[in-house]
């Protein structure tokens, strides 16, 4: 098991150079890095000889290699004398460092270390609420198999993967919030847990529909296993047949696919936090993209898609070490 | 090739598959929603009684009536008539992402099944790699870069969407090729290209199609979340996601307010339903060991 740990946590490091080497090129790739951060700064009248003095205060000259090298690590270091400017150019990434916010003046770390607790609460709460959601309809129904409970639990599941995150968000800001007055209007800056309840609930709602109908087939297909007769025909009590012989097994693909859908989860995070004004990293980073009327800013693009992909890495880390934790076949097989 | 087209008809009138299908709920609402949108796309100049774009400053925030089934907004615009023509957007999205996703991930699945060894490998690890990242995070990172649009946004979600569609053909692949057929293909003298394309890729069609219509409720999700956030289709296209963002500002406002947001969004989730649960009686439909 430790041996399965090591060897998937030293793929970690080339997944983590290829993540960082796609991340840094988000910029170049847009064509005009020094244009992209004139626009940002709302400089749409930049003449040319002042974009050439940003680029080079960017060290967007430099060739793209050095550029890379130096966004990884902070080597070569500013070169005042090439017109290169220290506080805006990266100390590098391995430093912790990413990069200076020429929209929030601030820097992009700093940002993203604040925001990242927000966006690990409401995933996490919207988590755990659809783990308890979904494996209650999905047992319920798999149980009551072919009546009126199975039938109207995944009507109701096949509806909730139906609603799109934003459009639900919307429709409880007015039922919960404009017409009930059960919770507070979202407001940005705000987050408290009254903040937190709606778009956690909203979040969970899709993946406790898809999780109730994997653990329903999960079930079934356990519930048919000679295993199971067994553990009937020595005369436990259904409920023991139940939780602690049947569930544990159909767990199994149910813990993977929770895992595995957690870079799901991040995306619908990000549509929440916009629906919600919650002060999260989704927020943060589309709002850096230039949604909802903002102005660009790449250095916070290019922060939240690497502090997004490297949340997703983890989760796909603990899919894998889970699956294998649950699975003794791999655990002792070549995998280990 | 009407004959064909006739014979072909007649073949899927008297397959078990359709023969299932006819009897099962999902099937029949659900592909009435479906058929019902295709209608509604195809005809939206009928459907639609006014143009989606045509600002009437006199006719502005009405409730629903005769003349605008849901109302108007705040340009006195017509929502009907953009929910209309938003069906067709989300339709042109869908299909053209389906057919990206399959026209990259189908040939690499095969190409990984059929081969085997290290060129399996390696679109494996690939194609696990690009399941494993965050999909709408990926396109919404695409899109800034290389700016909005319907195109870009089908690009940027054929990224990550073509993973799955490798994945479900190479496993078909390799249970495919230990078929007798694929040895007396073999066994005649068929080149490779031949097997793969005559041979193999036919018989993973089932799959392939259920996996089509999974993806495409999708798509349409994942188009409109883009719309909403300002980084998909824009105007004057029309779009689902794109308008209920412009109307969201109305929600706490008296009566026809709320409306603008209610009404197209009801439309999407039944259309996304409809493709859901239709989606749902196919792969029940194909797969022997779920009948019953």
């Amino acid at each position: 098991m430790y041996g399965f740990i090591l060897k998937r946590l030293l793929l970690l490091i080339p997944i983590f150079f290829a993540v960082s080497i796609v991340v840094f090129l988000l910029l170049p790739l847009t064509g005009d890095p020094a244009r992209q951060v004139a626009y940002g700064q709302g400089r749409y009248d930049i003449t040319p000889h002042e974009l050439e003095n940003l680029s080079h205060q960017y060290g967007f000259h430099r060739p793209l290699y050095i550029q890379y090298i130096r966004w990884l690590t902070g080597y070569p270091s500013a070169d005042p004398a090439q017109g290169e400017n220290a506080t805006v150019i990266p100390k590098g990434l391995l430093r912790g460092d990413l990069g200076f916010s020429y929209t929030r003046s601030r820097p992009v770390a700093s940002l993203m270390l604040e925001a990242l607790p927000q966006t690990l609460l409401l995933t996490f709460t919207a988590f755990i609420m659809s783990l308890a959601i979904g494996l209650l309809f999905g047992i319920f129904s798999a149980l009551r198999r072919k009546t009126w409970v199975d039938y109207t639990f995944m009507g109701t599941a096949i509806f909730g993967v139906s609603i799109p995150f934003f459009w639900q968000g919307l429709m409880m800001i007015l039922i919960f919030v404009n017409w009930l007055k059960w919770f507070p209007i979202p407001t940005a800056g705000e987050h408290g847990l009254m903040y937190l309840i709606l778009p956690a609930f909203t979040l969970a709602t899709h993946q406790a529909a898809s999780l109730a109908r994997m653990t329903r087939s999960s079930m079934l297909d356990v519930l048919r296993q000679d295993y199971i007769r067994t553990a009937r025909a020595k005369g436990l009590r259904e409920r023991a047949v139940v939780y602690k012989h049947a569930l544990k097994n159909a767990f199994i693909p149910v813990a993977t696919l929770l895992f595995l859908r957690l870079p799901f989860l991040f995306g619908g995070t990000v549509i929440m936090e916009i629906v919600f004004s919650w002060p999260g990293m989704g927020r943060l980073l589309v709002q850096g993209m230039g949604a909802m009327g903002a102005s660009k800013d790449w250095y916070i693009v290019q922060g939240g898609v690497l502090m997004f992909l490297v949340l997703a890495v983890f989760a796909n880390l603990l899919a894998d070490i889970m699956y294998a934790y649950l699975n003794p076949k791999i655990r002792y097989g070549e995998g280990g | 090739m009407l004959d064909r087209v006739r014979d072909f008809l007649r073949r899927v009138r008297r397959s078990t598959t359709f023969r299932y299908l006819r009897r099962d709920i999902r099937a029949k609402i659900g592909g009435g929603i479906v058929l019902l949108v295709v209608f509604t796309a195809i005809f939206a100049g009928f459907i639609a009684r006014h143009d989606p774009a045509a600002e009437n400053p006199s006719d502005r925030f009405q409730g629903p009536s005769w003349k605008y089934p849901f109302g108007t907004d705040d340009k006195g615009r017509d929502i009907f008539s953009r929910v209309v023509y938003g069906a067709r957007t989300a339709l042109i999205i869908g299909t053209l992402l389906v057919v990206v996703e399959a026209v990259i991930g189908v040939p690499l699945g095969l190409l990984a099944g059929y081969r085997g060894g290290k060129v399996d490998n390696l679109i494996m690890r690939l194609v696990d790699a690009v399941l494993a990242m965050p999909g709408l995070i990926i396109a919404l990172a695409f899109v800034a870069v290389f700016g909005p649009g319907l195109y870009k946004v089908v690009l940027a979600l054929a990224i990550t969407g073509w993973a799955g569609y490798a994945r479900l053909i190479r496993g078909q692949t390799l249970a495919i090729k230990e078929e007798t057929y694929i040895e007396a293909a073999r066994a005649i003298g068929e080149k490779d290209r031949t097997i793969v394309f005559r041979y193999v890729l036919p018989n993973a069609i089932s799959p392939l199609i259920v996996m089509i219509t999974m993806t495409f409720p999708a798509a349409i999700l994942l188009s409109s979340s883009m719309s909403f956030l300002g980084l998909g289709v824009q105007p004057p296209t029309p779009d689902w996601g794109y308008d209920l963002n412009a109307y969201k500002k109305f929600l706490g406002d008296p009566m026809p307010g709320p409306l603008m947001t209610i009404l197209p969004g009801i439309v999407m989730v039944i259309t996304i339903f409809g493709f859901n649960f239709f989606g749902d009686a196919l792969r029940d439909a194909y797969d022997p060991r779920l009948r019953e």
